[in-house]
């Protein structure tokens, strides 16, 4: 019995260890939204065909947008690619964000620390993320960009706008050789580089990774400036005003 | 201008071979339209999870409305 605990105890303690691996790097990846799910959801709210033409567009528009993360040893930065072309050249459809991830997302492993850092209302804000430590690992394989990747589960856990419980299921593929424990958007914490991720109505896949000498490390900074706010709390104040809208336009 | 103001209101889902008089008509329900569109990707749970992110939508919606309110 003390033999097994003291296994068991061994192989966490490898585990978590071996999570620092000292590497650092960089990935871009491809975000593609879809829609349909959302589309089917407006049939039961009685609504005509221009929200759904209006999904169609915007699925258009959100094909391929691109992200890159850059990690060091113990941290993650990821943010949205500029795009070199002119933004009057789009549709007024891409200045909206149904789907898209704005800002930038920090996180340190070794104090466990993550923060969104974006805008809201003309405000910046810091915004403390969770961490998602309740992967389940699963046994299934495939490979993305030359990596042996595998499978993970996540049950994400959030409130609608009538504020009952929900949840979304996320799949993760993520490479054990590169053992480091980032990855796109707010999650993170396998042991291994996220390099594909879907959460319903969008998939991020990596399209390049390249990894640096240790001499070329890259500095990671933390955002600062901003007002310090709870992903809760910021649901919670945003839920607030949507039902403020909603019944003004009933009205 | 005619460009400017027929992708603005592209947005809203006008046709882009309006005549002016139709974008005026166009933009008199234009926060109303904008109001439905929210209110019913909120419903439908587009923003589940990012409800802040329909509040700056909604906002950024409203803008491209009052634009286009300035242009005409």
């Amino acid at each position: 019995m003390l033999k097994t605990f003291f296994l068991i105890f061994f192989l966490f303690v490898q585990c978590f260890s071996g999570v620092s691996q000292n590497i650092s790097g960089e990935v871009i990846y491809a975000k593609n939204s879809n829609f349909e799910d959302i589309k089917n959801r407006l049939n039961n709210t009685g609504s005509d065909a221009q929200e759904k033409a209006f999904l169609e567009k915007l699925n258009n528009e959100l094909k391929d947008v691109r992200y890159i993360l850059t990690f060091s040893e113990n941290e993650s930065h990821y943010t949205k690619i500029k795009s070199l072309s002119n933004d009057s050249d789009k549709s007024t459809l891409s200045k909206l964000n149904l789907g898209s991830f704005k800002g930038e997302f920090y996180f340190n492993f070794n104090i466990k620390e993550a923060i969104h850092k974006k805008e809201f209302l003309g405000e910046t804000l810091l915004v403390e993320s969770p961490l998602n430590p309740n992967w389940l690992l699963l046994k299934e394989k495939k490979n993305i960009l030359g990596y042996e990747c595998l499978k993970a589960h996540l049950k994400i856990h959030y409130k609608d706008i009538n504020n009952n419980p929900k949840e979304s299921l996320i799949t993760a593929w993520y490479a054990p050789e590169l053992n480091i424990p980032f990855g796109p958007e707010k999650y993170n914490s396998l042991p291994g580089l996220i390099l594909e991720l879907e959460d319903g109505n969008s998939k991020i896949v990596a399209k390049e990774l390249k990894l640096f000498d240790k001499g070329e490390k890259r500095k990671i900074k933390k955002p600062a400036g901003g007002q310090k706010i709870t992903e809760n709390e910021l649901e919670d104040k945003a839920r607030k005003m949507i039902f403020e809208k909603m019944r003004r336009a009933k009205n | 201008m005619k460009k400017v103001i027929l992708t603005l209101s592209g947005v809203l889902f006008m046709a882009t071979s309006m005549n002016a008089s139709d974008e005026i008509v166009a933009y008199a329900g234009c926060h109303g339209m904008v109001d439905t569109l929210m209110s019913n990707l909120v419903a439908a749970g587009a923003y589940d999870g990012n409800l802040s992110q329909a509040v700056e939508d909604w906002v950024n919606l409203y803008d491209t409305c009052d634009t286009l309110e300035n242009l005409l």
